[in-house]
């Protein structure tokens, strides 16, 4: 293998660990504190659709950065509320999120031809992550 | 008082599934879809016809199945979500006893129930791999059991592009089909069999009369409530925990086997369908309890089969049906979290 080809390879590796280190990071976080949260897969997907859409409407990656981390906060304040004040099983809220958002990640969002005619998300690959 | 209370829980349920319904239309409306529209395709498509209501019968076999096995582990207070792996390996199992029936010269009926049975002991093989590491490994069931699905998955995939490969490409279409003696005979016409949906009816009887009827089924519910409590009253909990798991993973694996030998007669990839997850929100639906588990069950199958042809007529994803079978556990979550609350705050004023 020339290295090149490794180099590319390498890349590869690091731009796909990425998200994996960042859920992780989060995820030990948690665990830390004792709590379970399952709705992590749930967070990623609802986050990563609303902070694609924002960077394409606005066109600004920082913009797009800043609404992916907002929404994440959002959603586990939602498990948090849950399971804190309604007292219901954080196992439980956490594995029905991650079915909650997987759905409007995967739905054809009317914002995607503002800017450009081309339609984007067409989610038959989004689901399969 | 007792008809009274079950009359507000009814009517809170009843507030749950219209808030539900209300979710999932606001986020009809924001990604501009019809929402009537969306909801009369998938009764359409669910119920319009015999033939898509014994389509929504063979999803609701499986279905029951699997949340037949997880009222058994969540009456033991475990949260088995290893499920997926269990049914997977139980279509792994049937499979390749479905092989080696075709290299004997059994005859079909015996051969398929001796699937099945291998079906059975596949799942309850992978469960109780949870089990242990849970009661000797000190491996929380979840984390065990997600790690445990993700390896089933490979294994799968491995078995279906390498050794149980077809004869020149293998695909992701699956493993070579047996042939037609070798499935569950089904109604003519259609792809629903009896004998599928006779495994499923006795799956749920087993379950119903352990848990309600049984000593077996008391002391396992011991166990999930206060697990101390229940060993030092001389319940043996570490088995009874393995048994919980073995339990929930033969049905599971019994449902994989159905996949199988009923369904698409042969391994695909995604043998599962994702019927071990529908089964644990089936389950936290009906609060755990058998009764009403099986209505519950039809109507998640009738939304999953309904959604279909969302995508073709409407241009929607079909992952419309688990936004609203999500909502519906969510909602039910949050309405009972109120009732908690409400109830309990006059207490504390009394106080």
């Amino acid at each position: 293998m020339s290295t090149e080809a490794l180099i590319i390879g390498l890349a590869g590796v690091l731009a796909a660990a990425a998200p994996i280190v960042f859920a992780t990071l989060g995820e030990t976080l948690t665990e830390r504190s004792g709590v379970i949260n399952l709705s992590v897969n749930g967070t990623i997907l609802l986050s990563a659709m609303a902070s694609f859409g924002v960077a394409v409407v606005t066109g600004s990656l920082l913009l797009g950065f800043l609404t992916g981390m907002l929404v994440g906060a959002g959603v586990a304040l939602v498990v948090a509320g849950f399971s804190i004040s309604l007292t219901q099983s954080q196992v439980a809220v956490g594995f029905v999120l991650t079915w909650v958002f997987r759905g409007p990640a995967c739905l054809p969002w009317p914002f995607r031809s503002w800017r450009t005619s081309r339609s984007w998300a067409h989610c038959s690959f989004v689901r399969t992550c | 008082m007792r008809p009274q209370t079950k009359l507000s829980g009814f009517a809170l349920r009843l507030a749950a599934v219209f808030l539900a319904l209300l979710f999932t239309t606001g986020i009809l409306l924001l990604a501009g879809a019809p929402p009537l529209e969306a909801y009369r395709q998938i009764v359409v498509g669910s119920l319009g016809s015999i033939k898509k209501i014994t389509d929504v019968l063979v999803a609701w076999v499986p279905l029951v199945l699997a949340t037949s096995g997880l009222l058994v582990t969540f009456a033991a207070g475990l949260w088995n979500i290893g499920i997926e792996g269990q049914i997977t390996l139980g279509a792994i199992f049937a499979t390749g006893a479905l092989r080696l029936t075709l290299a004997s010269s059994l005859p079909p009926a015996a051969a398929i129930a001796a699937a099945i049975l291998a079906g059975i002991l596949g799942g309850a093989v992978w469960a109780l791999l949870a089990g242990v590491l849970k009661t000797f490994g000190g491996v929380n069931e979840i984390f065990g059991g997600l790690g445990l699905n993700f390896v089933a998955v490979a294994l799968n995939v491995w078995l279906i592009f390498g050794p149980w490969g077809r004869p020149g490409v293998a695909s992701m279409s699956g493993t070579e089909p047996f042939p037609d003696f070798l499935a569950l005979p089904a109604l003519a016409g259609l792809r629903l069999s009896p004998w599928a949906v006779l495994l499923a009816a006795a799956g749920f009887a087993l379950v119903f009369f352990l848990l309600q009827g049984t000593y077996f089924g008391l002391r396992l519910k011991a166990v999930g409530k206060n697990p101390r409590a229940a060993f030092l009253l001389g319940i043996p909990t570490v088995r009874y925990t393995l048994l919980a798991f073995a339990l929930c993973g033969g049905l599971g694996g019994a449902a994989g086997a159905v996949q199988v030998t009923a369904v698409y007669h042969r391994l695909i990839p995604a043998i599962s369908s994702g019927y071990g997850y529908l089964g644990l929100m089936v389950a936290m639906l009906v609060n755990y309890q058998p009764m009403w588990m099986p209505v519950v069950a039809f109507f998640f199958a009738a939304l999953n089969i309904g959604s279909i042809q969302l995508p073709i007529v409407l241009k929607l994803d079909s992952s419309l049906a688990g936004v609203l079978q999500g909502a519906l556990v969510l909602f039910v979550l949050a309405v009972e979290g109120v009732r908690q609350r409400l109830r309990r705050s006059p207490a504390k004023v009394a106080e």
